[in-house]
């Protein structure tokens, strides 16, 4: 182990460097409570001697500035003093020493402690590297537990959240956000005639080309099945029909073989809406997109439908095949 | 706890006492495997401290500046249990107390013991010290 003796009283400070060295660890000395923490916050050490009274910072002081210090790998303290200031021992341990020795300090006294201290410090050890893989755990937890598993995209979990933060942006700021639901086409038909290995292929890559199509601050999700919504953050209904035509032509321009489709390759079909004042949830949103939707599909699927009758359709029924 | 009575010096030390203890002298001397360079190296530190003590001690009951005298007598207390030194030990407890207190006129008639302790203890070592590893 690194011990560092911090003592003004040169006496204490030889023998204790002797005793240290003799029981084989590494010794460093400070001759007062300044340059002692000075020496730690460059140097960490397992195990700080220090006495009691030392002029500028005292042996108490120390201890409270070295565990006011987290980040520090653990420093087991051990407060030197004599018998006499036994009423000093409990406030030193308040402050933080672990443990303290009587002047005058012996060798065999000395040596107990620090096997102490080296199974404390191991401990300490032990503890903070089942933390931080523990930390690395629930990074990875909460990433999955976002995750659709099959397509990487974020899953329902995710997008209620994110749905939820952008319509109390939107209700707070009056900031304009779309949305786009897509469902692939024939979807049923094509894991009947290809099998599900294949469906979940068309549905990986499906899922690729509509998030690959966005804008870089559009967030793509699963919303379940064999159905996808994307979040468009500032955008209007016009801009979100553009970028959902191009996700749907997207997919078609993959040209995966669909031969029970009308279309002849896997397509979608998408509805779009956009939030406005008079949308009071985010529930009546998804619904409009699915209503939205649903005149996407009976408009012969393949296309895309917005939301608000009065706006243009000029994506309805034009990319149509 | 530290006393704060009346006078509780502790008795001059008998001359046949020994200054310095004769375990505590064997376990320093063992530390170097018997080379007494360890012990010189204590020995020189110890009167050092024990001179800028003394000096430190006079002034500060001149000035019959109690805390200044405690503190002084404390740190030249751990660094005689160091050594072993326990009757330097004991007037330095005893000075040390009496600072605290306030107790000037009793801390200024323990300082003739406090010589007497600091010849004694200078006595032992340097015998100590001229004595040939075994």
């Amino acid at each position: 182990m690194k011990v560092l003796v911090a003592d003004d009283d040169p006496t204490s400070r030889l023998l204790l460097r002797t005793f240290v060295s003799k029981l084989g660890h590494e010794c460093a000395v400070c001759e007062d409570g300044d340059s002692a923490w000075s020496y730690l916050q460059k140097t960490p050490v397992d195990v700080l001697l220090t006495d009691w009274m030392m002029p500028g910072l005292d042996g108490p002081e120390l201890c409270r500035r070295l565990r006011a210090n987290p980040t520090a790998a653990y420093t087991y303290i051990i407060l030197i003093t004599s018998l006499a200031d036994r009423s000093k021992v409990r406030a030193g341990i308040e402050a933080g020493a672990d443990d303290y020795l009587a002047k005058p300090v012996d060798q065999f006294q000395l040596e107990t402690r620090l096997v102490t201290a080296q199974r404390v410090t191991d401990l300490h050890g032990q503890i903070k590297a089942y933390r931080e893989r523990l930390e690395l755990a629930n990074i990875d937890l909460l990433g999955q537990a976002r995750t659709d598993p099959l397509t990487g995209l974020g899953n329902r979990r995710l997008m209620e959240r994110d749905l939820g933060v952008a319509f109390t942006l939107a209700q707070r700021n009056g900031t304009v956000f779309s949305v786009a639901l897509f469902d692939i086409d024939y979807f049923k038909a094509y894991n009947d005639l290809y099998g599900h290995p294949a469906g979940d292929a068309a549905l990986i890559k499906t899922a690729q080309t509509i998030a690959g199509c966005g804008r870089s601050t559009d967030t793509a999700y699963r919303y379940g099945g064999e159905e996808f919504l994307v979040l468009l953050p500032q955008q209007n209904q016009t801009s979100a029909l553009t970028a959902a035509e191009r996700m749907r032509r997207g997919v078609q321009g993959f040209s995966l073989p669909h031969a029970a489709s009308t279309h002849g390759v896997i397509t979608v079909s998408g509805g779009v809406a956009c939030w406005s004042e008079t949308i009071p949830s985010v529930k009546a949103l998804l619904d409009v997109t699915d209503q939205a939707l649903y005149r996407a599909k009976a408009a012969g699927r393949n296309v895309v439908a917005g939301a608000d009758r009065r706006e243009p359709t000029s994506a309805v029924g034009q990319a149509a095949s | 706890v530290i006393a704060t009575g009346p006078a509780t010096v502790a008795e001059p030390v008998s001359p046949q006492t020994d200054a310095v203890d004769p375990e505590r002298l064997a376990m320093l001397r063992g530390l170097d495997d018997g080379v007494g360079a360890l012990l010189s190296e204590l020995a020189v530190h110890f009167f050092d401290q024990a001179t800028s003590t003394r000096i430190g001690l006079t002034a500060a009951l001149d000035a019959r500046d109690g805390g200044t005298v405690s503190r002084h007598a404390h740190k030249l207390r751990g660094a005689a249990a160091n050594l072993g030194a326990t009757g330097l030990e004991a007037v330095c407890a005893d000075l040390e107390r009496c600072g605290l207190d306030g107790r000037i006129e009793e801390a200024t008639a323990l300082l003739g013991r406090f010589d007497d302790e600091c010849g004694r203890v200078r006595i032992a070592l340097d015998a100590q010290i001229a004595e040939p590893a075994p």
